[in-house]
């Protein structure tokens, strides 16, 4: 029985994790840009469907896709920011948030049903796995674990690039104080573009993962934009590490009702997550208050 | 250095700025006197390029810049300390510093810059690992010259350096102004504090309802007891 719980357990914390990082690209493009991005969870499904086809034709390695996948992904981004988000840059916040929400909204119709005329059918995934690890009775995917890990090498890559680099640290100066960063002279709607490129890439990265455990249809997209936006919420806003820990925790909690309650009541679960956090502590886990 | 030619603001419908000349040259520090509201932090914003004018024209160093973004108006050697301070709260006082430099220019020189700025403001290089927002207001004000002085600027513009802060640093302060000044850098300062930004200023622009309704040397409007009157706004 206890064994079974920890099994249950680490299963989340291994769904978590792709969970954190996917949420992640969402949280910075949230913070940087002030615009609310619904296509988020598409480009996650596009980069599942694009790393499925590099699997099919090419036979690569999907750590290697999910590698490969990102400049290409920071370059789709970069073009879908020009064309439909640069020209409502410049509106008061509030107005910026509405009007973003409605174009990615539309735009996030316009890709799902794109999609669904070229690929009618759910993919059932990437075909791809490693011999199970038994630890102490649990059972433990090595694949899931090896994605782990992997993730966690890419978000400690990612964490020093914004640490680092001038580039990294303009995206962290935008998030906390916008009109500071117009001041020393960072140019923001370069660093717009880049980031809302580099958050379309994680989630396209992230997506290469979700195939290999997953089924994804188009239709997947919206539905894992709201649960990205629960766990950026749940961890603070801006935060790598609170999306992380937002993630493994909605990972947890979701495993746990459906091992308790039924599958079907584990979508409810983020919004529990989501509505409980904005009450008790609405500047996230992680977050500052502002 | 900066020539300032007749420029009107908007704030939506509402007209912020009416024919607005002024003029700094280098080595120079100018005083912008004025109640609140009577249009200073426009102007210098204006400047800046924070806020567009809809008519006149704005040149620094031989380059109109009146129609240029922000960051190459930094570029060029313009910085602006805000009266908001805008730090980034959440990063160290090395951090907040360091991005200051941003412009290749300022890049290449960013260590000499730092020392040049733990020298004027030693405090902050026994704080420059923490966070800006656990700062004293008297620190953050610093950080925030620190910054702008960071970006290797031609002319410094300040706006209300000395709003809130305790007495003590208020002198401190326009110490490290005039130091700054004697190093070569120009002064552009708007300040409630008259007398004591008169006493280190060489002119002054006194603003009233979005015009400049007076203007002269320090030690003319010194002794001017108009002076008192336009800066109380009666």
């Amino acid at each position: 029985m206890a064994s079974q719980f920890f099994q249950v357990v680490v299963g989340g914390i291994l769904l978590g994790g792709i969970y954190g990082f996917a949420a992640f690209g969402l949280s910075i493009t949230f913070g940087v840009l002030n615009i609310l991005n619904l296509t988020h969870g598409d480009f996650l499904m596009l980069g599942s469907l694009v790393g499925y086809g590099i699997f099919l034709h090419f036979g690569i390695n999907p750590f290697i896709i999910a590698i490969i996948i990102i400049p290409l992904f920071v370059v789709i981004g970069v073009g879908f920011y020009l064309l439909l988000l640069k020209p409502i840059s410049g509106k008061p916040p509030n107005q910026l948030l509405v009007a973003s929400v409605l174009i990615t909204l539309g735009a996030s119709i316009v890709i799902e049903d794109l999609t669904s005329f070229f690929w009618p059918h759910p993919i059932t995934g990437i075909d791809y796995s490693l011999p199970s690890l038994e630890l102490y009775g649990v059972v433990i995917s090595e694949t899931r674990l090896f994605i782990l890990l992997f993730l966690l090498i890419l978000a400690v890559s990612i964490q020093l690039y914004l640490q680092k680099t001038y580039m990294g640290k303009s995206i962290r100066a935008i998030t906390q104080c916008r009109g500071g960063a117009k001041l020393i002279g960072i140019p923001i709607s370069r660093i717009s573009a880049l980031t809302f490129g580099l958050g379309v890439a994680i989630a396209a990265s992230a997506g290469v993962f979700y195939i290999t455990l997953f089924t994804v249809t188009p239709v997947i997209g919206i539905p894992l934009t709201v649960k990205y936006m629960s766990i950026v919420v749940l961890g603070g806003l801006g935060s790598l590490t609170g999306s992380v820990i937002g993630g493994i925790i909605l990972g947890i909690a979701e495993s746990l009702t459906a091992y308790w309650f039924g599958a079907q009541w584990s979508p409810a679960v983020s919004f529990i997550l989501l509505i409980s956090i904005l009450m008790i502590k609405p500047e996230g886990l992680l977050g500052r208050q502002r | 250095m900066l020539k300032v030619d007749k420029i009107n603001v908007f704030y939506g419908l509402l007209q912020a700025l009416w024919n607005v000349s002024f003029e700094v040259q280098k080595g120079e520090i100018v005083s912008f006197l004025g109640s609140n509201g009577a249009g200073k932090t426009t102007a210098i914003k204006t400047v800046q390029g924070m806020l567009r004018a809809s008519s006149g024209e704005i040149l620094f160093m031989d380059t109109f810049i009146d129609r240029l973004d922000s960051h190459n108006i930094v570029g060029l050697g313009l910085s602006l300390v805000a009266e908001e301070r805008l730090l980034f709260p959440s990063m160290s006082v090395l951090e907040n510093l360091e991005l200051g430099a941003y412009s290749q220019r300022a890049r290449a020189v960013r260590r000499q810059s730092l020392e040049w700025v733990y020298g004027l403001f030693p405090v902050l290089k026994k704080c420059s690992r923490q966070k800006a927002y656990t700062l004293s207001g008297g620190e953050q004000q610093m950080v925030a010259i620190g910054r702008g002085l960071m970006a290797k600027p031609k002319l410094l513009m300040m706006d209300e350096p000395s709003l809130g802060l305790a007495p003590l640093f208020v002198g401190q302060l326009f110490k490290a102004i005039e130091m700054i000044h004697k190093q070569g850098v120009s002064i552009l300062l708007a300040e409630q504090n008259v007398s004591i930004s008169l006493r280190i200023s060489k002119k002054a622009y006194v603003f009233e309802n979005g015009r400049v309704i007076l203007k002269g040397r320090a030690v003319d409007l010194l002794q001017n007891e108009n002076i008192e009157k336009a800066y109380l706004g009666l």
